[in-house]
């Protein structure tokens, strides 16, 4: 093979790769049992379609769900300066005894008493500043 | 565009027979990009007229028809390879086809069967463009130009390939005793 020149080589691979075709086709599955097997893939992907994105919609449904009704009343947290305070520094001062500096301390109130807490926090402000 | 574009009953059994007519090529590529095993070419030819007849893949007449399906198997093909890297599954190495130890005479049948199988069994170790590159060129009677299409490769990339596949499997053919001529 070694002293063969590019022309037989070629000649030679094309040779090789006849040979293997022919015993390819030899092997080659019949080609209605493949269709027919190709089909039945099909009506397999399409029966289970439905169902699997009916499926989806209700896992995405019953995720919204969850979302909404278990964030609603959830605890919040808050930096003292985010929780709209008029004024933050007298809370962001009387807290400072617990080792927080004021840009760290965080307010946690629920969502619903929101209102009655902030009254709470701002009146333990002013107390905090006659005092 | 020929009748593979068209959706009515009549295209879809003109697309049955421009299939079936192509069938053993498509096997042989199917083969090919399977790195010759036989289990996972039928899977990948399976998979792929699935494709073609569920309308996932398309025929839109960019190129020739027997190019569209080569490209839909190896795409189908390299998803199978994906997945089975994915799912660690025990790999189907290519078994069989063993080859001889002496290289047989050139005029009779068991020698042309021994020397597919010896074509076979050196194919799997070339890289997998090469191997496309020469299936396309020799099996198929491609050109590289059109091979580069069907591989969806520049043509520059495609003859790079041609060259060193060609070399490589004129090396292993060596090796393996098979003489020329």
């Amino acid at each position: 093979m070694g002293d063969a020149q590019p022309d037989d080589r070629e000649r030679e691979l094309s040779n090789l790769f006849k040979e293997l075709r022919d015993r390819d086709q030899e092997n080659a599955p019949p080609f209605a049992t493949t269709w027919a097997r190709a089909a039945s893939r099909v009506q397999q992907k399409t029966a289970w379609r439905p169902a699997a994105v009916g499926g989806f919609g209700l896992v995405a449904a019953a995720a919204a769900l969850l979302i909404v009704f278990g964030t609603r009343d959830a605890p919040r947290q808050a930096t003292v300066y985010e929780v709209g305070l008029p004024d933050p520094e007298p809370l962001a001062f009387l807290l400072s005894p617990t080792g927080f500096d004021a840009v760290d301390v965080t307010v946690s109130f629920d969502s619903r008493p929101f209102r009655y807490q902030l009254d709470e926090i701002l009146e333990a402000a002013q107390e905090g500043e006659r005092l | 565009m020929t009748p593979a574009g068209d959706s009515s009953e009549g295209g879809a059994q003109a697309l049955r027979d421009q299939i079936g007519t192509l069938h053993a090529a498509a096997y042989g590529w199917a083969l090919t990009c399977c790195r010759r095993d036989h289990h996972d070419a039928e899977e990948v030819l399976q998979d792929s007229y699935a494709k073609v007849m569920s309308g996932r893949a398309k025929f839109d007449g960019r190129s020739g028809f027997k190019t569209w399906l080569f490209g839909v198997i190896r795409r189908t093909a390299m998803e199978h390879r994906r997945r089975s890297l994915v799912r660690k599954l025990s790999f189907r190495r290519y078994q069989g086809e063993s080859s001889p130890s002496v290289p047989p005479a050139p005029d009779d049948a068991a020698s042309r069967a021994a020397r597919a199988a010896a074509v076979a069994d050196a194919l799997p170790e070339l890289a997998i463009r090469q191997h496309e590159v020469l299936h396309l060129v020799f099996y198929e009677g491609l050109s590289v130009g059109e091979a580069a299409d069907a591989m969806g490769v520049s043509l520059g990339t495609a003859r790079l390939h041609y060259h060193r596949g060609k070399k490589r499997l004129l090396k292993l053919l060596d090796e393996r005793g098979f003489a020329h001529g």
